[in-house]
C-alpha cells in the first residue's frame, strides 16, 4: 500500500464522513425535534442532487447558485411536507414511520418519472489537482471537504448562539416547556424539520458532481446515516460526529479494499451495535 | 356479539373459499394461473408480516426468512436428498429457529430501531447469498451459477392409495398446494389472533410496559410471534423454491420486504384478511397492468400516505360511512393546508 | 412481615446519579409514602423496585427473596406492581377488556391453560371472571364505563383505570405512580377513599404524590427523597417538621 493510496483513501474518508456528518445531522435534528424517525430522509438528499443538477446543468446557472437554490428548495419542501403531512400526526409513532416510507416511494417513483431512471452528472466543478510533496489531491473534493466544514461549524453556531436555534434546542429538550415559554413549538417544528432536510440536501448538491445522480441513490446513503446516528447515539451531536467519521473512515477502506462488499462492514458494526450497546456511543436513549 | 349464528361475512367466505378451489378447472391460462399462484406466495410472507406487526413491530427482512427457507430446502433436497415433503416442513423450522435466534435480541428495540434493523439484515443476507456460490450455486452438482440455483427438482408426486397419483407438472397442482399454505397460515394467524395469545399481541403492541406489569412475558410473546411468521415465511420459501425453479438472491432482496410490508399497509393491518387483500390485489394488479407495474413506485407511495392520513385501518377497512367520513376530512386537509400557508409558516 | 427491602439502590446514567444509594424498607400493610421536588429521583426508584430498570448498585429484596434482576412480569407473579404516571392504559381496548388482560394474566396457572379449553369449562371460567372483573370496576367507580374505549375517557378515570388494572393482578404490593395528578379536589377525595379502602383490603401500597395534603393523610410512614439521596424518613409529623425537608421544597406552606 503506497502512501499514495493511504492518502487517497483517507481524503475520501473525510469526504464520505463529512457527507455522512450532514445527512445525519438532519436525521438527528428532525428526531430530537419532532420525536420521528423518517425513511424519507435519502429521498431528501436525493433531490437535492437532483435539484443541484437541474439548476446547474438544465438551466446553466453556475454550480454554486444551483447548490444554493437547490438547498433552499429543499428546505421550502421540507417545511412544506411537514406541514401538510406529518404534522397532523406527529404523536402517532408508528403511522409517522409509514408515512415517511409512503412519501419515500412518491419522492423517488416522481423523479424515475419525470427525469427518468438513467443517472446523470454534474461536470466536475473544479478541475485540476493539488500536489503536495508528491501526494496528489483533487481540488473538487478539497473544496467539498471545506465547503462541508464551514457549514457543519454554522450549524453548530447557529443552535448554539442564535436565538431561534436555542428555541429548537429547548424544544428538543422539553416542548412543553418550551411552550410555556412562549416558544412556538409547532411553526419551530416545521422549521427544524426543513432544517434538517436541507442538511441533507446540501450534501446531496455537494456530491452531485463527484458521484453518479440516480433515482434511488438516496437508500444507501439513508442506511449509512441511520448507522450513524445509532453508533453515535440518537439525539447526540458529537455523537454524529464521531459516528460520521468512524463510518465514514470504515467505509473509504473497505470500500477501496474489497468493493461493494465491504458495504457489508458497516451493516454488520450496526447490527453488532443495535443488540450490544443500542444507545450507541454517546446517546442516553436506547 | 355472537347473536347471529351464521353471518354475512361467513357466507362471503365459503362462497370465495369455493370460487378460490374452482378456480383452475375453469381458468386454463397458465400465465394467469402464474400469477395468482405467485400472489398467494406474496399473501403467506405478508400475513407474516402482519403477525409481526401485531407486537408492534415493523419488519423489512420477510424475504430472508422466505430466502431461508428457499435455500434450507433446495440444499436438502437437491444435496442430501430428502423429498420435498420433509424439507418443507424442516424448512419452515429452520427459519423459525434462526427468527428466534435473531428475533430475540432483536425485538428489545422500539419500532424504528427494529425497521432499520431488519433492513440490514436484509443487506447483509444480499451479501452473504451473493458471495457464498461453493454452497448455493456452482458446483457440486447443483446446477447453476454463482448468485442463484437453477433446475430445483419439483415435488414428489403424491400417492395416496385409492386417489388419483399427484403430479407437479402443470400449474394446477402447484396451485392447490400454494393455495393450501396460504389457508393453512391464514386459519392459524387468524385463530391466534381472536384467541388470547392474540389479545396478548394487541396489548403489547398498545403498549409492552403495561402489557409487562400485568404480568405479561413481552420477550416472549414477541419472539414466539416472530418465529411463528418465520415459520411460515420459511414454508412459503421452499414452497416457492421448487416452484420457480430457479432462484436468485435478488429474489430475496429488500425490495421484496418493503413490498410485503406495502401490501399489508395497504390491504389493512385491522385483521387477518386485509394483508391477504392487498397483497393478492396488488400482485394481480401489478402483474396485469403494464402502466402499473412501471409506476408501481409512486402508485403504491401515493396510497400509503393516503391511508395513513385518511384511512389507517387499510382498504380492508373501507365501508359507506367511512367513504363520507374520508371525504369530510379531505376537505379538513385542504383547509388545513391552506391556513397553514396563509398564517404562519414563514412568519417569526 | 417486611414485604420490600431497598439496600443501597443506586441509578447512575453517564454522568448523572439519578438514585443514591437509598435505603428503606416497607412492612405489610403499610401505606408508605414516597416524596421530593421534581427530579428527585422517585420514577427511577420506581423502575428499580418494579424491574423496569437494573440498578447500578443496590438490592431489592421482595419477601426475603432477592429479586433485583428479575423482570416486571416475574415481579407481578410474586405479587409486586405498580401503576404508572402518565395514562399508561390500552387505548384502543374497552375498559372492561383493559382491566380482563390484567386480570388473565397475573397468575402462571392461568396460561398453563390450552388455547382450545372445552366449551363448558370456558362458559363457567368466564363467568366467574366477568363477575370478578366488574367487581373491580365497580370498586374503581368505572362499572358505567365498561364498553367506553380507554382513550375516551376523561383523565380523572383513566387514572382510576390505571389502578384498576394493577390490582386486578391481585398485587400485596402495589406501587402507585402519582396517582393523584391532575385531579380536581372531588376526584383527589374520591381516589383517596379508594386507595384507603385498598390498604383495607390487605394490600400494601407505596405512593409517590405531589400531593402533600393527600400524602400526610393516607401514609403512615414517608420517605423525602431529594437530588436522587434518601434526606429523611418518619410519619408524616415527623417529615412535616423536618428541616430539612422543608428546606428542600423551599415553603412551608406546601407541608400543612
Amino acid at each position: 500500500m503506497t502512501v499514495e493510496s493511504i492518502v487517497q483513501i483517507a481524503i475520501n474518508g473525510v469526504m464520505l464522513s463529512l457527507m455522512y456528518i450532514l445527512v445525519s445531522l438532519g436525521l438527528s435534528y428532525i428526531f430530537s425535534m419532532l420525536r420521528i424517525i423518517t425513511f424519507a430522509h435519502g429521498e431528501i438528499y436525493m433531490l437535492g442532487s437532483y435539484f443541484t443538477y437541474i439548476f446547474a446543468v438544465q438551466m446553466g446557472l453556475n454550480y454554486f447558485i444551483a447548490l444554493v437554490l437547490a438547498i433552499a428548495v429543499m428546505f421550502l419542501i421540507g417545511m412544506g411536507l411537514e406541514r401538510v403531512l406529518w404534522h397532523p400526526i406527529l404523536d402517532k409513532h408508528m403511522p409517522c414511520l409509514i408515512l415517511s416510507l409512503g412519501i419515500s416511494l412518491v419522492l423517488s417513483g416522481s423523479v424515475a418519472l419525470i427525469l427518468g431512471e438513467r443517472e446523470k452528472g454534474i461536470p466536475t466543478v473544479f478541475t485540476g489537482v493539488i500536489n503536495i510533496s508528491g501526494v496528489v489531491f483533487s481540488v473538487e473534493r478539497l473544496v467539498m471537504v471545506f465547503a462541508s466544514i464551514v457549514l457543519i461549524f454554522g450549524v453548530l453556531y447557529f443552535f448554539r448562539n442564535h436565538k431561534l436555534g436555542q428555541a429548537m434546542r429547548a424544544i428538543a429538550l422539553d416542548p412543553e416547556t418550551a411552550a410555556l415559554q412562549g416558544i412556538p413549538v409547532g411553526r419551530l417544528q416545521t422549521v427544524g424539520f426543513g432544517i434538517g432536510c436541507a442538511l441533507a440536501a446540501t450534501a446531496g448538491g455537494l456530491m452531485a458532481p463527484i458521484f453518479s445522480i440516480f433515482p434511488t441513490m438516496g437508500l444507501g446513503v439513508m442506511v449509512k446515516a441511520f448507522i450513524v446516528v445509532i453508533l453515535g447515539g440518537l439525539g447526540s451531536i458529537s455523537g454524529v460526529i464521531i459516528g460520521g467519521f468512524i463510518i465514514g473512515f470504515l467505509d473509504s477502506f473497505s470500500l477501496t479494499l474489497v468493493g461493494n462488499i465491504g458495504n457489508m462492514f458497516g451493516f454488520i458494526l450496526f447490527i453488532l451495535v443495535l443488540l450490544i450497546r443500542p444507545k450507541g456511543i454517546m446517546g442516553y436513549e436506547a | 356479539m355472537k347473536h347471529r349464528i351464521i353471518s354475512g361475512k361467513i357466507i362471503a367466505g365459503v362462497i370465495l373459499l369455493i370460487l378460490a378451489f374452482l378456480i383452475p378447472i375453469f381458468l386454463d391460462n397458465p400465465y394467469y394461473l402464474h400469477i395468482i399462484i405467485l400472489a398467494m406466495v406474496a399473501s403467506v410472507a405478508t400475513l407474516g408480516v402482519y403477525l409481526i406487526l401485531q407486537t408492534g413491530h415493523l419488519s423489512l427482512a420477510q424475504a430472508v426468512f422466505m430466502a431461508i427457507g428457499a435455500y434450507s430446502s433446495t440444499l436438502l433436497v437437491v444435496r442430501v436428498g430428502l423429498s420435498f415433503w420433509l424439507t418443507l416442513p424442516l424448512s419452515g423450522l429452520i427459519a423459525a429457529i434462526l427468527g428466534t435466534l435473531i428475533g430475540y435480541p432483536a425485538l428489545k428495540l422500539k419500532g424504528a430501531y427494529f425497521a432499520i434493523l431488519t433492513f440490514g439484515l436484509s443487506e447483509v443476507t444480499r451479501l452473504v447469498l451473493i458471495n457464498s456460490g461453493s454452497v448455493t450455486g456452482g458446483t457440486g452438482g447443483i446446477p447453476g451459477g454463482i448468485s442463484g440455483i437453477r433446475a430445483i427438482p419439483a415435488p414428489n408426486p403424491i400417492a395416496i392409495p385409492g386417489l388419483p397419483v399427484v403430479e407437479f407438472i402443470s400449474k394446477g397442482a402447484y396451485y392447490y398446494l400454494s393455495l393450501l399454505l396460504l389457508i393453512i397460515t391464514l386459519v392459524v394467524i387468524y385463530i391466534i389472533d381472536r384467541s388470547r395469545k392474540g389479545d396478548i399481541l394487541k396489548a403489547i403492541k398498545q403498549s409492552e410496559s403495561l402489557a409487562e406489569s400485568v404480568g405479561i412475558d413481552v420477550a416472549k410473546y414477541k419472539t414466539l410471534a416472530f418465529a411463528t411468521a418465520c415459520f411460515f415465511t420459511g414454508l412459503d420459501g421452499a414452497f416457492f423454491a421448487h416452484y420457480i425453479k430457479c432462484i436468485t438472491p435478488d429474489d430475496f432482496g429488500f425490495w421484496i420486504s418493503i413490498d410485503y410490508l406495502i401490501y399489508a399497509i395497504i390491504g389493512g393491518t385491522g385483521n387477518v384478511f386485509g394483508p391477504v387483500l392487498g397483497a393478492i390485489g396488488l400482485v394481480i394488479l401489478t402483474n396485469l397492468s403494464t402502466i402499473l407495474a412501471q409506476y408501481h413506485v409512486i402508485f403504491y407511495g401515493a396510497i400509503i400516505i393516503f391511508i395513513v392520513i385518511l384511512l389507517p385501518e387499510g382498504l380492508i377497512s373501507l365501508h359507506p360511512q367511512k367513504f363520507r367520513w374520508i371525504c369530510r376530512r379531505f376537505k379538513v386537509i385542504k383547509v388545513l393546508t391552506v391556513s397553514g400557508l396563509k398564517n404562519g409558516v414563514f412568519r417569526k | 412481615m417486611v414485604l420490600l427491602e431497598v439496600q443501597g439502590l443506586t441509578k447512575r446514567f453517564g454522568g448523572l446519579t439519578a438514585v443514591n444509594d437509598v435505603n428503606f424498607t416497607v412492612i405489610e400493610r403499610d401505606m408508605m409514602g414516597v416524596i421530593g421536588p421534581n427530579g428527585a429521583g422517585k420514577t427511577t426508584l420506581y423502575n428499580m423496585v418494579s424491574g423496569f430498570l437494573k440498578p447500578t448498585k443496590g438490592r431489592v429484596f421482595y419477601k426475603g427473596e432477592n429479586v433485583t434482576n428479575l423482570k416486571p412480569h416475574e415481579l407481578t407473579f410474586k405479587g409486586l406492581v405498580r401503576t404508572f404516571q402518565n395514562n399508561n392504559l390500552f387505548q384502543e381496548m374497552t375498559v372492561f377488556k383493559n382491566v380482563l388482560v390484567a386480570h388473565q394474566h397475573h397468575s402462571k396457572d392461568m396460561l398453563r391453560r390450552p388455547l382450545f379449553a372445552s366449551f363448558a369449562v370456558w362458559k363457567k371460567d368466564r363467568q366467574n371472571i366477568e363477575q370478578k372483573i366488574m367487581k373491580i370496576l365497580g370498586y374503581m367507580g368505572l362499572t358505567p364505563f365498561k364498553n367506553e374505549m380507554a382513550k375516551n375517557l376523561p383523565h380523572g378515570l383513566q387514572r382510576a383505570l390505571g389502578i384498576a388494572i394493577a390490582s386486578a393482578t391481585d398485587p400485596e404490593l402495589l406501587l402507585l405512580d402519582e396517582p393523584l395528578t391532575g385531579m380536581n379536589p372531588q376526584e383527589v377525595i374520591t381516589m383517596t377513599g379508594l386507595i384507603n379502602g385498598l390498604r383495607e383490603k390487605g394490600i400494601t401500597i407505596m405512593v409517590v404524590e405531589h400531593n402533600m395534603k393527600a400524602i400526610m393523610k393516607l401514609c403512615n410512614r414517608i420517605v423525602v427523597l431529594n437530588f436522587g439521596k434518601k434526606i429523611a424518613e418518619g410519619s408524616p409529623m415527623e417529615i412535616q417538621n423536618n428541616k430539612e425537608v422543608i428546606e428542600a421544597y423551599l415553603g412551608a406552606e406546601e407541608l400543612r
